[in-house]
């Protein structure tokens, strides 16, 4: 059970370390941006709200509006923060990678 | 024509998306937009279609949740159908019903085409109707050894939501394919014909909610792990 509470997704994975990266600039334009200049992963303005809805639901991040600017047509910006309980979560996931890349044998491609 | 294309792209989010992140997002689609029209009008369309249509899939078509809707409306209809039918069957005495040819050629559904099932359906459904007539033992060995099977193949073979559905439509139209056959096969009598019809009804009415059930896990499943990023959901494997 407990390994299911902590369990990311990939695209939640990448996400949420998105969010951490951009700090107080987290938004869904940012980090839309920042998944396609850092892995060069395009996706949709859609595919970011129904996973950060996920995550507030859960309590990975709060979020919160900011300013309309008549750049956005009068629209508020809604800023993205991650909770402890969010961090918690990535690190567990990350503990969990780790293990399983440092038990890969050294071979074509993979490992050290 | 810009001007248009925005409008007309913002109405329909404004139809499709929820009200708690319609603003949000089409804030951010407005944005981004201008940046893009910097570059070029072609470009910056072109872009905000393939973003507006990804994201109303999002929300609509390829939303897991329209699926799940949908995967529970339908079992509903079907087993609403098949327990009218079996109510029907148990209500209906007459020759003008059991005398008609599909009985003996393995075309039961052919009820569903009648005017006088439907005409009497309401009051077949209030009348008396023992719970015996929706159980059957070939019909319960039918459902557990198919849905075990399914369990296996998705275990071993990773299926995507589109395979599931795919195999579990298969297996649950086999008894109705291979009834229809042994009919064609054998000159059953009309006393025969019931436990059959039975095993057909009954099988389907026994898998259909447990596979609709399987199924909307592994759409959780999938909204999980791939956060709904509008892709084809045949494309995705159970990792």
């Amino acid at each position: 059970m407990a390994n299911k509470k902590s369990y990311l997704g990939e695209f939640e994975h990448l996400v949420l370390l998105s969010i951490l990266h951009l700090g107080d600039e987290a938004y869904g334009v940012t980090v839309r941006r920042y998944l396609k200049d850092s892995i060069d992963r395009e996706v949709s303005i859609g595919a970011i709200y129904t996973t950060v809805e996920r995550f507030e639901k859960k309590g990975f991040i709060t979020s919160k509006k900011g300013g309309a600017t008549a750049e956005r047509g009068g629209k508020a910006k809604r800023y993205f923060t991650v909770t402890a309980l969010g961090v918690s979560s990535l690190q567990d996931t990350r503990i969990r990678l780790e293990k399983m890349w440092c038990k890969l044998p050294v071979i074509a491609g993979l490992g050290d | 024509m810009t001007s248009a294309s925005l409008k007309i792209a913002k109405w329909l989010l404004d139809v499709i998306l929820p009200s708690k992140v319609k603003d949000e997002i089409v804030g951010d689609l407005e944005e981004e937009y201008s940046h893009y029209l910097a570059v070029g009008a072609g470009k910056a369309n072109y872009w905000l279609w393939h973003q507006v249509l990804l994201t109303c899939s999002q929300y609509l078509f390829i939303s897991t949740r329209l699926l799940m809707a949908l995967a529970v409306c339908v079992t509903l209809c079907v087993l609403a159908l098949f327990y009218t039918a079996l109510a029907f069957l148990s209500y209906a005495n007459s020759p003008l019903v059991y005398g008609k040819s599909y009985w003996l050629s393995g075309s039961a559904n052919m009820l569903f085409f009648e005017a006088a099932f439907w005409h009497f359906a309401a009051e077949a459904i209030d009348g008396r109707f023992g719970i015996d007539f929706l159980i059957d033992s070939r019909a319960v060995l039918y459902t557990v050894l198919m849905f075990t099977l399914l369990q296996v193949i998705d275990k071993k073979y990773p299926l995507s939501v589109a395979q599931f559905i795919a195999v579990s439509i298969a297996f649950i139209l086999l008894p109705h394919i291979c009834l229809f056959f042994y009919f064609q096969m054998y000159n059953l009598v009309l006393h025969q014909t019931g436990p059959y019809i039975a095993l057909m009804w009954l099988s389907t009415m026994y898998l259909l909610p447990i596979c609709s059930y399987r199924l909307v896990s592994k759409l959780h499943e999938h909204a999980r792990q791939y956060g709904g990023e509008g892709r084809s959901l045949a494309c995705h494997r159970k990792h």
